[in-house]
Formats: C-alpha cells, structure tokens, sequence
C-alpha cells in the first residue's frame, strides 16, 4: 500500500453559527482522481479552500505527511492548485500572460523559468495566440482553459477542482473532460455533473449536510439509486444508459 | 467601452508609444506642476507646454476627434470654475447688474480663463500618458516610481474588472427593466440606488473571491509583473525637451518678476 499524499482526519469547520464540515476523513494516494460529489451547500467548496489551505476548521490535513497549518500553509500550497468555480475570479491581471505568470513569480522562480512555464502553459492550453490578450475578451471556454493554464503553470502535485464544466458549452466541456484526463497528478473535482464526475475519476465521494455518507468506485457510487436519490442526485445519464443497453 | 479604446490605441508603436513610460509620467508631471506655478495673467507662458504636448501627439498618431472626446470631460468643471469665480473673485468691476449689483471683475475673469486653459493643457498631458502606454507599462512605470502598492493594485483590478462590473450593472438593469410594467417604466430611477447597492454587495463578494484566488497562488502582498522597463535614447530626447521647455518659462517669469 503505497503512503498517503493527501490525508484529512476528523476534519470540522464552521462559519458562524452554522456547521459547514463535520468530521470529514479520507485519504488519497498519489495519482488519484477523486470526484466530490453532493447537493447544494453540502460543503464541496469549503473543504477545497480548506485543503488548500485558504480556510482552517478544526482536525487535521497531512500532505505528504506534513500537517497543513496557517504557519505552513505558504509552503504547502505550492503544492496545490486550486481552480476556481468562476474563471473570472481567478484572471485578476490586465493580460492572459501576466495571469499565468502570478502563480510562478509568487513562488520566487526566476524570469527564465517563469517564461517557460507560461509558454509551456499557455501551449497545452491552446491559448498562446492569446497571451497578450485580456481576459474579458476570452470566450467561456478559453476562460476556463486560460484559468487551468493559471495553475498549471505552477505544476501543482494536486488539484483541486471547484466546479469545472459550470456554464460550458457541450463542446468546451468534452474539451475540459479531455484536459481533465490528460493532466497528471492527484486530484479532486467538486462538481454537479456527475457525467464528468464518471468521465474524469475512479474515486467518489460523497457529501451532504458536511457529512462524508459514501466513499468508493465511481461507478458504484453514482450508480447507487437509492443513495444517490437519497442525497437529492441522480444517477448519471451515461450509467443509466449503460444498464439499459444491457440484455 | 472608451477604455478598450484607450487600450487600442495605447498599443501603437510610434516613437512616442516605445518611450519608457517613466519617463513620459515625469515629464507630464513637471510641467503640470509647472503650469500650477505660473501666474494667472502669464497666457504667453502656456504656449510652450500646450504646443510641446501637442507636438508628442501628433508624433503619437492620436487620432484627434478622440482626443477632443475625452477633453470635452472636464469642461463641465471648467465651465462651473468659469460661471462663478467671475462674479466672486476680484476688485476691477468690468460689468455689474443694476447699482451695488452682482459684478463681473477682471481678476475673477483672468484667473477663470487661466484655469481653463492650464486644465486643458495638463489634461492634454495626462492623455499623451495614457493613451501611448498600454496599462502593464504604466502600472510598471508607477511601480518603480515608488507609488504605494494600494493604488496600483486597485489601478490593476480597476482595469480589469470595469467590464464586468458594467456588465453586471446592465443585467441588473435589464432584470429592473423586465419587472417594470410599462406605464411604470418612467419610475425606473426611483430603484437606481437599489441596483447600485446589489452592484456593490456583487463587487464585495468578487473581491473577497478574487482574495482567495490570489493567496491560492502565492500571493504575499506584493504583485509580482513579468515586466521590465529600460530607458533609451528617445527618453533622453523628450526629458531634455521637458526640461528645456520648463527651464525657458521659469527663467522668462522670473525675469518678468
């Protein structure tokens, strides 16, 4: 059993007088693709900020075995990559190529590296003919790729998903999926499409009222009726589709 | 959107667009603080600093009907200071409404007309700034001029986000407007201050986001651009014309002094 490089124990937080996580545990090994699924105001993205260390509750985050603290939080948040709900909140500069810039100069690498990992960024992403422009002049879609360049620049260990196919086109959203499964590392996609949930991890886990109530195989766990329905999902179309085209 | 405008034309690549942007904010400085200096009736010293900033625009291709467009801005102000001061400041009546009226006086004239036309000049030099140097070289200029950090990030996000806070404003604006029945729509204002208020509270929690999504990568308190700045030749062409022109005013009013 190889060791856990994302590990949460007993983990609690609230905002004011209202309990958002309780007691939340698992464990993810390097490489993992987990998806986070639940209903609305579950706590999907709190406990995103809290493994990114943007927001601290009570219990305990180990990455790669170094509990994550507000004293050490600076240093392990290098390792990682949180991509925002909204891709207007995460393209704060005046052009798409200060925007992925950020992250790397903030983490003190030279200009040289910074260079590089913008361009091998903007590349993957499909957007160099558009580093010089702003990012209000960017389509839904190539916000949402120029967001992930963002991170990707930085070339976290794990990601951290919030939401990634909201107000995307089927086209631009079958081209995040593919993104998705081309990228390396460990991550967590927080999502309501459970289609992508199935399409991008092998991992679920499901939360609601800040409670962890399932953690397994993707496919068992979105193909779960009574579980799902229970929670106020449903059972993704692809799987639905799947059962009935079976004999 | 005039700031997409701005941005375009920002974008050039005259001699005036490649200066270093230090260098064009100090020399717009100088002389708009030159100009604050020089006395009310001295019109003749105004023409070196309206025809050398003239002369930079016209080097910059600035196309002049926007130019115009955007100093027509300030007249509203100019016009106010214009309307008033007349009246209110000064000894030497020119021209009075009835006996022991309200009066016209000559120094009230001059010093309205004197305000005017500094206005129009060191308006004239902000815009050469800002309409030959795109926003990062500016932001980079302002930054290693030592300007605190606070005005250039809000300078940045004001930028960048003056879009969407207008887009936000126009849907609010289109919901108000699809809710109104249409004898009522002449009542739209009397709801303005609520949009203005959820436009705000919209911006508030944007800001809080966008906080987070700075520290998520890093950020420490200090924005870190890609951009570099090197002074060449044509800087040193356009300081010393800056200063041979302020030199000449100062020593031709001290003289007159």
């Amino acid at each position: 059993m190889s060791q856990a490089l994302l590990r949460v124990e007993n983990l609690f937080y609230d905002y004011p007088e209202q309990p958002v996580l309780r007691g939340i545990s698992f464990e993810m090994v390097e490489g993992e693709k987990v998806a986070l699924i639940g209903p609305n105001g579950a706590g999907k993205s709190t406990l995103l900020l809290c493994l990114s260390g943007l927001a601290f509750g009570r219990g305990e985050i180990f990455i790669n075995g170094q509990s994550l603290t507000k004293k050490s939080a600076s240093r392990l948040q290098r390792e990682i990559g949180l991509v925002f709900a909204d891709a207007e909140d995460q393209l704060f500069m005046p052009t798409l190529e200060e925007d992925v810039a950020f992250g790397p100069l903030n983490l003190g690498w030279s200009r040289q590296q910074v260079r590089q990992a913008v361009q091998e960024a903007l590349k993957a992403m499909g957007l160099e003919k558009l580093a010089n422009r702003s990012s209000h002049h960017l389509s839904d879609g190539e916000k949402k790729r120029a967001a992930l360049a963002t991170v990707l620049s930085m070339q976290p260990h794990i990601w951290l998903f919030d939401e990634p196919s909201a107000n995307l086109d089927p086209r631009s959203r079958n081209e995040l999926v593919a993104i998705i499964r081309s990228l390396g590392g460990t991550m967590i996609v927080a999502t309501h499409d459970l289609d992508l949930a199935l399409q991008t991890c092998g991992r679920c886990l499901l939360l609601d009222d800040g409670r962890l109530v399932a953690d397994g195989e993707a496919s068992k766990v979105l193909g779960d009726r009574e579980l799902m329905t229970g929670h106020g999902l449903e059972v993704p179309l692809r799987l639905l589709l799947q059962k009935q085209s079976r004999p | 959107m005039h700031h997409r405008m701005v941005e375009r034309l920002a974008c050039g690549s005259s001699p005036v667009h490649l200066l270093d942007p230090r260098t064009k904010l100090l020399a717009a400085l100088l002389i708009i603080f030159l100009l604050a200096l020089l006395p009310d009736d001295g019109f003749v010293f105004y023409v070196p600093a309206g025809l050398l900033v003239l002369a930079v625009m016209i080097l910059a291709r600035l196309p002049w009907w926007f130019v115009f467009s955007r100093t027509l801005m300030v007249l509203p102000f100019l016009l106010l200071v214009a309307l008033f001061l007349p009246w209110a400041y000064g000894q030497e009546a020119l021209w009075c409404i009835g006996r022991d009226g309200l009066c016209v006086h000559r120094e009230g004239l001059l010093l309205a007309a004197s305000i005017a036309v500094k206005g129009v000049i060191s308006i004239l030099w902000v815009e050469m700034v800002i309409f030959t140097t795109p926003i990062l070289d500016l932001l980079a200029g302002l930054r290693s001029l030592k300007v605190p950090r606070v005005v250039l990030e809000t300078l940045s996000f004001l930028f960048r986000y003056l879009d969407l806070v207008v887009d936000e404003g126009q849907r609010l604006k289109r919901a108000r407007w699809a809710r109104l029945a249409a004898r009522e729509r002449h009542l739209a204002w009397r709801s303005g201050g609520g949009i203005i208020g959820r436009a705000f509270l919209r911006a508030l929690r944007r800001a809080e986001r966008i906080w987070l999504a700075m520290q998520a990568r890093g950020y420490r308190g200090e924005l870190v651009t890609m951009k570099t700045l090197s002074f060449r030749p044509a800087d040193l062409l356009l300081a010393a014309a800056v200063l041979a022109a302020a030199l000449a005013t100062s020593a031709l009013v001290w003289r007159m002094v």
